[in-house]
Order: structure tokens, then sequence, then C-alpha cells
């Protein structure tokens, strides 16, 4: 699909869904490939929504996720009144825009058109108050079905956006009991909306056309995800990145440069004879920190956007992601205070950021009999999906067998789709798909 | 697994050994409790024969049924153990001294062993086969009341921290460390002959492998089934069609499946004592997980059983065996599930220095020490605050505006207001006491919390118990069935378990 297509595509999407808000509708639900601008159509539709007068709840799942939501509404739409509900005893963040009143008492709520941000724990809490005309849900796959049941005071109408390759919402306890449930409480407010026939036939549902964040050659191996189709944005061989450094090791200066086709490269390290270390991983942290050391004492050139000039690679465009706590503790100790912009995270608090480089630590490194929960796909996807231009992903080199020799149980519920099955597939498809395409590169 | 679990495993292995997983029990061993052991024919979710009564009893009743597969007559054991049961779990209507509101005793727990947790589900499939009655039936018959009891047991069993149905193999897991792998540990007999005092890791292998050939789950072993008791029930069958009573053939099965299930019984009775001659104090805390097991036995089993006594009352609600169709029951029942997760951890870590290293390895909780103590009150108010300033180590999860409490004084609360980064691997937190404000905490001292003698002092800071306010959320999903947007989140769901399955032929060809 080429852009102006895809262009098209996004207006009628946006065009459709504030008529259908506007009107009968009382359920939307838009799945949204990564980085395809949701959060911009959600507030796009909102703000109309607003200029015709109703009062508009939006729910966003962290309370960043809601300063950042009143952030870019003060930005591109200062002009129509917002409210940010903050918790009780709160005080707004620095820099906190003041077009945006923040307000911690419902008492002292106004009954106004607008739009009022909160995060979803707090909306759960909320009680007695006029309902509003629509509640926006940013985030959507990450709201449980259990607390959009809370939320029933405040809207007879629901317009849920969000990417259904992020990680689900988090469930710490024994869920077998609602597994066969017809609304189990624990899953994805939109996947329970989704799996149900009724629900279906009388919501709006659609899906954003294309993922803008990825280079175009990086849109393939994050498919493999998704349940719906979507086309890359960017055009073939839109960014860029190229670096020289004759005081570094050659073979990570190659690999770093292979990050120009805007495929990602998958290093392997070898795995060890004695085992797998169990959560830190010494000799890959100290790969990672002369990876990222290359990328910034190097000559470098990195172009993020189209007709952006060639610029040098800074520490904030780099992005370090592993799933252990651990394991970013001991990068972050390994890169030290000079390189404390270098973000490095897990994968959930990576979820709705991006950087222009990325480089991650493979979930499955350190596993060889993965399980259920090392096979959920969302952590690996929004891995896959944060970069803007290159993405270097780091194990041992392990994976590819053990996913070969790995036989998944069905162990879900008569009824039930088969998540791990499905897992087990999307990890090798990922992993294949780069060895085939020769993205695959021993370190030595 | 994480560092501190490899390490524990690796001394288990050094000394050959069990160690200690924490160093206080985080269950209440009942004194006399009620046990049972199953076993079934293959193929078949009811039991054949089961072994029940007191610890203390001088044996355990063993009875069977002539053939596992005839619904009478396993109807008959079931109802004879289910009695007894109903009478030790003192169910309304099975006992003149009811547990009740009122009387609810933490002393009297009513506890029930079973090996491991195939026999837990055994609970399940008695609640499948017994809960349904017809329209008109009586529903507190002693077998519908039993099949209740079983799936609440059940259901139980799924909730962290609950005290009333004990699974001895999981038991044991959660309390030591063994030299050996998790899988093998299923079996019970495996996890108690490592308790065996002597001999080397070499030989204790050898000795543990051995104890594992016995069987401990309900399902028999299929050349017993086969070889000794498939003829017997053809025996058995062929003396009804002749018209004979097959009395002395029902004695050969019993004979034949007594020694099972007093297998059975017998390492469950071991793994009891291994925990009851633990030298570990019970942790302070398990006295509230039992009276809150207590309370939802109360509320949960025992009250709905009152109503359905009474003729005159309204129709009472039986959860289904499978699932919660409701959609409000299931997320009420998923949220009271969390609050238990929450309150699970916050009530033993005040009181078990080991889960306390665990949750600081974890990165849940915090230490640091006190810089600065100071007063943010207005005129006769006090709020205290505290500096503190913390080493964050690899894994620290502090963000502000989160609660946690002063490890040892688990009703204590403080708010984090500010987080400051020092430098690379120190941050200063900024808390403000929230409770109590005047009273005196312990800790390495006893003073108010404004007293500048906390300064200097190193602390140790554990999550926050907020599982009162996440039962509310349980509230909060019934109260909002009224709302505007319920039509959606409160509707009724179309139950079509055909329509939505998706068989495994098909999922195999989508892939």
């Amino acid at each position: 699909m080429v852009n102006v297509e895809i262009d098209r595509e996004y207006t009628n999407l946006r065009e459709a869904l504030i008529k259908e808000l506007s009107g009968s509708c009382k359920l939307a639900v838009i799945q949204a490939p990564p980085g395809s601008g949701k959060t911009h159509m959600l507030l796009a539709v909102v703000s109309s929504l607003v200029r015709e007068g109703k009062r508009v709840s939006l729910a966003a799942q962290t309370r960043r996720q809601a300063d950042d939501i009143a952030h870019r509404w003060a930005r591109d739409y200062g002009q129509l009144p917002a409210i940010r509900l903050g918790s009780s005893g709160s005080q707004p963040p620095d820099n906190f825009p003041l077009s945006v009143p923040w307000i911690t008492e419902l008492a002292a709520l106004p009954h106004g058109p607008g739009l009022y941000i909160s995060t979803t724990a707090k909306w759960t809490w909320v009680r007695d108050l006029e309902p509003f005309d629509v509640l926006a849900i940013d985030e959507a796959w990450q709201m449980a079905w259990g607390d959009l049941m809370q939320c029933a005071k405040l809207s007879k109408k629901f317009f849920m956006i969000g990417d259904p390759g992020q990680i689900p919402p988090v469930v710490s306890v024994d869920v077998r009991r609602w597994a066969t449930a017809p609304r189990p409480p624990h899953k994805p407010a939109p996947e329970v909306v989704l799996d149900d026939t009724e629900l279906r036939a009388t919501a709006f549902i659609g899906s954003l056309p294309a993922c803008r964040r990825l280079p175009n050659e990086s849109v393939k191996y994050v498919k493999p995800f998704y349940d719906f189709d979507f086309s890359a944005y960017a055009d073939p061989n839109e960014r860029f990145i190229n670096l020289s450094n004759e005081h570094a090791d050659q073979q990570l200066v190659g690999i770093i440069n292979m990050l120009s086709s805007g495929q990602p490269v998958l290093l392997t390290l070898p795995t060890p004879k004695e085992g797998l270390p169990p959560e830190v991983d010494i000799e890959l942290t100290l790969r990672v920190e002369k990876i990222v050391r290359t990328l910034l004492t190097g000559h470098s050139q990195i172009v993020v956007g189209p007709g952006d000039k060639p610029r040098t690679i800074k520490f904030k465009d780099i992005g370090i992601c592993a799933t252990h706590r651990a394991m970013n503790g001991e990068l972050r100790k390994a890169l030290g205070a000079d390189f404390s912009d270098v973000s490095i995270d897990t994968p959930e608090r990576w979820q709705g950021l991006e950087r222009p480089i990325m480089i991650v630590v493979h979930p499955l490194s350190n596993v060889t009999d993965p399980s259920d929960f090392d096979l959920e796909t969302g952590r690996l996807c929004v891995m896959a999906s944060r970069h803007q231009v290159g993405l270097i992903v780091i194990t041992r080199d392990h994976v590819g067998t053990s996913l070969e020799e790995f036989i998944p149980q069905a162990s879900q519920a008569p009824g039930q789709p088969d998540v791990v099955g499905r897992g087990h597939f999307a990890h090798a498809r990922f992993w294949n798909d780069l060895v085939a395409d020769q993205r695959l590169v021993a370190l030595t | 697994m994480s560092t501190r679990d490899i390490v524990r495993q690796l001394e288990a292995v050094r000394i050959s050994q069990p160690v200690p997983r924490y160093s206080t029990l985080h269950v209440r061993i009942v004194e006399n409790p009620f046990m049972v052991a199953f076993v079934r024919m293959a193929g078949e979710s009811r039991p054949w024969g089961i072994a029940y009564g007191r610890l203390k009893d001088s044996a355990p009743r063993v009875i069977t049924a002539g053939d596992g597969r005839n619904r009478e007559a396993v109807a008959q054991i079931c109802e004879e153990f289910g009695v007894a049961m109903l009478q030790y779990f003192r169910a309304e209507g099975h006992t003149f001294n009811p547990i009740t509101k009122e009387n609810l005793d933490t002393k009297e727990l009513p506890q029930i062993w079973v090996p491991g947790d195939r026999h837990v589900e055994m609970f399940h499939h008695l609640e499948y086969a017994y809960w349904r009655v017809r329209k008109g039936d009586d529903r507190t018959q002693p077998l519908t009341v039993f099949a209740r009891l079983s799936g609440w047991l059940f259901r139980e069993s799924g909730r962290i921290g609950q005290q009333q149905i004990i699974d001895a193999s999981r038991a044991l897991r959660d309390a030591y460390v063994f030299p050996a792998d998790t899988l093998s540990l299923g079996n019970l007999t495996n996890a108690v002959a490592w308790f065996k005092k002597d001999g080397s890791l070499p030989n204790k292998r050898i000795s543990v492998r051995a104890s594992g050939e016995q069987r401990v789950s309900p399902t028999l072993d299929p050349g017993l089934d086969k070889d000794v008791l498939a003829p017997l029930i053809e025996q058995r069958a062929e003396l009804l069609k002749a018209g004979r009573t097959p009395t002395l053939v029902e004695q050969k099965i019993h004979e034949a499946l007594s020694p099972e299930l007093m297998a059975r019984w017998g390492s469950m009775v071991d793994a009891y004592h291994i925990l009851a001659s633990d030298n570990r104090a019970e942790n302070n805390g398990v006295e509230k997980l039992v009276k809150s097991t207590m309370e939802k036995y109360v509320v949960e089993f025992q009250r709905l059983e009152r109503g359905m006594l009474d003729p005159s009352g309204d129709p009472i609600f039986t959860p289904h065996p499978e699932t919660d169709f409701h959609g409000s029951a299931a997320a009420a029942g998923y949220f009271r599930m969390q609050a238990a997760d929450v309150a699970y951890t916050a009530s033993l870590v005040h009181d078990d220095a080991e889960l306390c290293a665990e949750a600081l390895a974890s990165g849940h909780a915090f230490m640091g020490e006190v810089t600065d103590v100071w007063n943010t009150g207005v005129g006769r108010v006090t709020i205290p605050n505290w500096q503190v300033k913390v080493r964050i180590g690899e894994i620290s999860r502090l963000r502000e505006g989160e609660d946690y409490s002063l490890v040892g004084n688990p009703k204590s609360k403080v708010s984090i207001r500010e987080v400051e980064v020092v430098d690379e691997e120190h941050w200063l937190v900024h808390i403000e006491w929230e409770s109590p404000k005047l009273k005196e905490i312990s800790g390495p001292i006893c003073a108010k919390p404004l007293d500048s003698s906390w300064i200097g002092k190193r602390l140790i800071f554990v999550p926050c118990d907020t599982s009162a306010l996440t039962a509310k959320q349980a509230q909060a999903v019934w109260d909002a069935k009224d709302g505007v947007g319920a039509w959606l989140t409160h509707g009724r769901a179309p139950v079509q378990v055909e329509e939505s399955f998706i068989d495994d032929i098909t999922q195999l060809q989508d892939n």
C-alpha cells in the first residue's frame, strides 16, 4: 500500500469513528499495529467530539501515559478544555501544561464539555459522577475486563484503541477458574469484546492501516505477532545509519552498518557448556556495553525520518531492553553514569515508547525449556517493535535449537485458543526469518 | 529460578538433605487434621476407594466399591465419606454446632490433608458428579451438600494463603528446597524419602528413585489394574450375571485396593510429621490467614447452606463447577483472589527474615538509612517525614506514590513522595508517614516517627498490605451493575460452548 492510500484509509477511519461515536454507535474497537499513531487517532476523534459539545473521559493505563496525553492535548488541541484528574493529594509533574488543570477532588470537576484524563485505576474508584458521553480507552489491550466492569457508571459509549500485540494485563493469581468463562475478568477488555459474537455485532471494529515507527524493512518481522494485516509507512531505504570507528572492534562496526538495510540483526554468543547463567548474563552484558560504546564513540550518521538531515547518534537515541530486572540493573552498572541517558528497562515499561536504535536481549536467551510465560508473545513483540532505525537482538546461540526441539503442550482449557502453540510459532518464525535472511551474526 | 533459589539448592545438594526455604512456616499445622487419599480406576473420574479419617485415629477407614465404574456403588462410598467430611467441617445441617460468624474460632480450623494435587482435583470431580439436582429434589441431601463442599474446597485450593486444604506434596515443596528437580518432587514419596537421615547423595538418589515407584496419584498403576483387578471385575460381573452375590470377589477387590490406599495415606502422614516436627515457628501472619480462611468459609459456604435449609427463603445461588458464567461473579472472584495474593506476602514478610531478604532481592522491598526527620504538619497536625538514603541495588522497583510498611510493623504505612537520584548507586527517598503519625513504631529502636533518634538507622520497608483496597474492587464490580455502560460490561453473555469450541485439528491446520 502506498502512503497516499494509507493516509486516505487513516482519514476515512477517523471520520467513520467520529460519525459513529457522535451517532448511535455505543462501542468502537480499533486494533493498532505498533507505532501506528493510535494516540494521535484517539485524540483526533476525541477532539471532534469535544468540539461537538461532548464530555469525554479518557482512561490511560499508567500515570505517565495520562500525563503524556495531557501534554499532547495541550500541544495539538490547547484551545479545547481538558482536565487531568490526579490521585488524591498528588501534584502535577514538572513542566505539566498549564492549559490542562490538575484536579484531585471529584467535587472540583467541571460539568461542561471537554476531555477528562485519568488512569484506569483512578476511574475505577470514581462514584456518583454525572455520566460522560464517551469513555475513550488508550492502550486498551492493557486494561482487564474486570477493570472495565468497574467503569460501567462512567459512560454509555466506549471507544477502545490499542495494540493487541503488546503485553496483556499482569495476572499474578491462579485464573484457571475463569479460563472458560464467557467474560474472563483477567483478559484484555477488547479481546473479550472481539471474542463475543453478540458484542462484536454491536461494535464498530477497525484497524489502523500502517506501522509508522518501524523502518519499512523491519515490518515483516513483526507481522506474525498480529492477526490482522498492516503495511509499513516508511519508504524502503528511508531510514539510515552509518558508522566508522577505526578504534573499535571492526566486527561490531560492520554489524552496526548492517542496520542500514532496515532489517534487525541477530547476534549470538556461544551457549556455555556448563549451562546458562540464571538471571544475569555478564558476558552478554559486556557485549551490549561494547556495542553502545562503539555506537557513541565513532563517527556516526543517522537519519530517522523522511527529509531529516544526517546527524550524529546521541545517548538518547539508544534504548536497551531485557526481560529480567536484574539483567537491566547489570547493564546499567556496566554502562555507568556517563551513559545515564541511554534508557534501559523491561519490555513492560518500554510499551508506548520508541528509540532510533534498540538493543534487546532475546527473552529466551537464558531459557532452554521455555514455559508458557516465556512463550507469551507480547514481550518479544514489544522488544522487536520499539526502533525507528535499527534493532539489534543479542542472545545465546541455543535459542534456534531450543525452539526447534521444544514441543509445546496444549495446556489451555477446552474450547480456548492455543496461546502457547501460537507463541511458540511466533517465536520460531521471528528467529527463522532472521536466519533465512542472513541477519544472524555469531560474535567472536 | 532466582539466584537465591540456586544458592539454597546448592546447599541442599551439599548436605544431601532438604533445607528450609524460609525462616518460618507459612502454614498452620493443625494438631489432628482430617486426611483423605483416593484411588480410582483408569479412565474414571470418580473414586474406587477412599481412605479417610483423623490423623490421630488408630487407623484410617478404608472403603471401596465393588466396581469403580458402578455409579451406585461409588455413590455409596462417596456418601459415607461425604457425611464424615461434613461433620468434620461442621457444615450447616450436619452438626449441632456449625461454624458461624459468631462462634468462629481460629483454634478450631477444619483442615483437610491430601497426598498431592491430583487428590485435590478429585474434589472437583466429586463436585461435578453430585452437584446437580433435579427440580424438586432435596438440595440438602448429604451427597449434594458434600458436592458443594467439595467444589468449595477445590476453588479454595487455588487461593494463595488459604489454610483449609493442604496438598502434602506442595506443602513440603513450599517449606523446603530439595536437592532434586521440581518435577520428581510432584510424587510425594520422592519428597518424603529425601528426609531420611542416612546416606550420601548418590545413595539417597537411588533410594528416592526406588520410593518413587510407588504411585501417589489416585489413578492406579496400570499393571495392577490390568493383571490383578481386571480379572476380579470380570469375575464379579459373571457372578452378578448368574444371579449370585459377589461378596467374596468384592472382598478380594477391597484387599487389592487397600494397600494402595494405605501407601498414599502413609506418605501423607509422613509429610505431616515432617512439617509438624520442624523446628521453625509458625509465622505470626499465619493467624491472619487462618482467620480470613475461616471467614471465607462462613461467607461463601456456610451462609449458602443455611439458606438452602430454609424452605421459605429465596433460591440460593450455587456456583457452577466449571466456571463463573455470570460476569460479575467471575470478576468479583478474580479480585478476591488478587486481594488474597497481596495479603499473603504482606502478612508473612514482617516475621520472616528470609522472605524479607527475597523481597529485597527481587526489588519489591527496599533498605536504606534514615538521613533526616522533619514535620510538615501545620499547627497541631503532625505529619512525620523522613529522608532515606537507599542503595538501589540491581532491581529496585521504587516508584513515587507507592505505599510501604516498615518491616516488623504490619499496620504502618508510608508513602513515597519523591525519589531523587544522588549518583548511579544511591537514591534519596522522601517518605511521608501516613500511619502511625504519633504512636511509637518498633525497629532497631522504639520511637515515634518524628523522633530524631531514627537518623542513622538502617531500616527495611516492605510492600504495604493493600488487600482491603483490592477486595473493594470485588464489590465495585457488583455496584456498577446499574451504570449506564452496564449494557456492555454487565450484560448476559451468550453461553454457546459448542460454537466457540475450537478443535485441535482446526488449530493445527491454522498453524
